[in-house]
């Protein structure tokens, strides 16, 4: 048996029993990768010898056995803090940096047992939905390499769907876990805003951003949830209050239930393959003993241009740190201080990440703020109605993930408005600050995955996980990329 | 055309950015259509509706005790900047003499 193909819970078990040791599982995921990592380009750092050799004194400790996570090893994000690693978010402008500290989720995860892997590749600054923004080129789906795994976690998408990781970090604040998960067939869980400390995750959109995990199963992403949570003292917006058991629940089935369908936002469109797809698996919770509602959200389809001024207005302000003074690379060309930055920044940053600095400048500038900024803000608010709203109604609501399966590479890079479009679904959840997750819910006819998510109220984990694990038992999805 | 030449190099200069003029052209294009999309926003009715700067799902935003506690050390960020010297970061000449 492979064990890089194996979810965290079954590893888990297999450990706490003697089975299997964390060195065993480390050298089949180093194996996975060295098979893998040339075509499909997951990772933007990744120890080999070091992975080993932190499995290996856990092994030979044998204290493994008494963590939640045993010794196994977790793949982060590129734009996650990991103490003495580089840390480049996808951008030439963090060139030679390295973090000194750990994120929260990080320490967390540490003090759980987990071995903190390599970093994964992603589109520059969480920006796009792809990868392709990503300085280092883009990662490739490991269903097809001539499709686009998503973004902005396209890399830890890629290689839990690779088995490349048994689980992976992302960071999510439009949809940049569940879009890619939804492209590569994995679990993508986005928490409720404010679950996870943001802490060393370096700040896109601080109104949106949140942490969360990819996985191969809903249990997975449940287990990972149970040691990722908490407050902490370092993120104001960290919810306080004990983290409540999120596998608690998990088997309670569908019956119960109820699940919310927003028929006046799905006009907005999609593949006919994925309306299908997200038809025949509303009729098939419906017949296995869940309520199906309909819910109105008439204000969603505002929501990726509300997100667009939003997401772009915080991140011209988070961005504005990147000045060549205190990280990674400054210009040589630096005379005055004003050339200084400037060049910097038009050195270190690519295109994407200029457009957004730039939108997100003009809707916070005098003149512009009332019409745009403030505007966005009001139409945020009717988004969060319409989900309080549908949530009176529902236990959660249900949508498609993406309104496509994966898209080619270079298809939609020339066109930023055509994949922000790619986003349309996913958004909506950010903009409210509430829980979601993507899971798999079958194969195109060209064999790439479709997803559908759930959303669930604010802090309501527990149900949505709940949902979630009794909807991927009823599709139960066993492909894999690879024959 | 909302976005022309003349407003994307004030905001160039407002975010410490400098396009090429090859850039300008193709991000000022860009940037017209998202601004053309954006503006769908106005079609809304946002009387009486507040505004929402974040969905904290709390009642008051936590704040910690106001005192002292240790940060990172120094030297350990100043390690990573492109110039410091004698425990600071160092940049080009800012004050003509």
């Amino acid at each position: 048996m492979r064990l890089n193909e194996c979810g965290l819970a079954k590893l888990v078990t297999m450990a706490k029993a003697g089975e299997i040791s964390p060195l065993d599982v480390a050298s089949h995921v180093v194996a996975a990768v060295e098979a893998r990592e040339r075509d499909l380009r997951v990772f933007l750092d990744f120890d080999k010898d070091e992975l080993l050799q932190t499995a290996r004194s856990l092994t030979d400790s044998g204290d493994y056995r008494r963590t939640p996570l045993c010794g196994m090893p977790v793949m982060i994000k590129d734009n996650i803090c990991v103490k003495d690693k580089p840390i480049s978010c996808g951008s030439r402008i963090l060139t030679g940096y390295k973090s000194p500290y750990d994120a929260t989720v990080v320490v967390n995860l540490r003090k759980n047992g987990a071995i903190i892997g390599g970093k994964t590749n992603l589109d520059e600054f969480a920006m796009g939905s792809s990868t392709e923004n990503s300085a280092f080129g883009p990662t490739r789906n490991p269903w097809s390499s001539e499709h686009a795994p998503g973004g902005s976690s396209g890399g830890s998408a890629a290689a839990v769907a690779a088995d490349m990781a048994i689980v992976s970090l992302g960071s999510d604040t439009g949809g940049s876990i569940r879009q890619p998960a939804s492209f590569c067939g994995v679990v993508g869980m986005k928490p409720t805003y404010g679950r996870v400390s943001r802490y060393g995750l370096v700040a896109f959109a601080s109104s949106l951003d949140q942490i969360g995990p990819v996985t191969k199963s809903v249990e997975d992403s449940a287990l990972m949830l149970n040691v990722m949570c908490g407050e902490d003292a370092n993120d104001a917006t960290s919810l306080p209050g004990a983290v409540p058991d999120f596998a608690a629940n998990l088997d309670n089935g569908l019956k119960g239930l109820t699940f919310g369908v927003p028929r006046d936002f799905l006009e907005v469109g999609m593949d006919e393959s994925v309306k299908d797809n997200f038809d025949k698996l509303v009729t098939n919770v419906q017949r296995e003993g869940a309520r199906v509602v309909d819910v109105s959200m008439p204000h969603a389809k505002y929501a990726v241009a509300c997100y667009y001024i939003i997401a772009n207005a915080e991140a011209s302000s988070n961005l504005a740190r990147f000045d060549g003074v205190k990280y990674g690379h400054r210009t040589q060309n630096d005379d005055d201080i004003y050339a200084m930055y400037v060049r910097t920044r038009d050195e270190g940053f690519g295109d994407e990440v200029k457009r957004r600095i730039l939108l997100g400048t003009y809707v916070l500038s005098a003149g512009y703020y009332d019409a745009y900024y403030l505007q966005a803000q009001k139409v945020r608010s009717l988004v969060v109605a319409d989900f309080a709203k549908a949530h009176e109604r529902c236990d959660m609501v249900m949508l498609p993930t993406a309104p496509s399966p994966a898209f080619k590479l270079g298809e939609k890079i020339e066109d930023p408005l055509l994949m922000y479009l790619s986003d349309v679904f996913t958004i909506p959840i950010n903009l409210a600050g509430l829980p979601g997750v993507s899971i798999p819910t079958g194969l195109s006819a060209d064999r790439l995955p479709f997803g559908v998510q759930f959303i669930g109220r604010p802090l309501d984990e527990s149900t949505l996980l709940q949902g979630a694990r009794a909807v991927e038992k009823l599709v139960d999805f066993r492909e894999k990329p690879f024959a | 055309m909302k976005i022309d030449a003349r407003t994307i190099t004030h905001l160039e200069k407002l975010a410490r950015i400098e396009l090429t003029a090859q850039e300008r052209e193709r991000l000022s294009e860009q940037l017209d259509r998202i601004v053309g999309y954006v503006e769908q926003l106005q079609e809304v009715d946002t009387t009486d509706v507040s505004p929402t700067s974040a969905v904290t799902h709390q009642a008051h935003t936590q704040l910690r005790a106001d005192e002292p506690r240790k940060g990172l050390e120094r030297d350990a960020i100043l390690s990573q900047a492109p110039d410091a010297k004698d425990g600071y970061f160092r940049v080009p000449k800012v004050i003509e003499r």
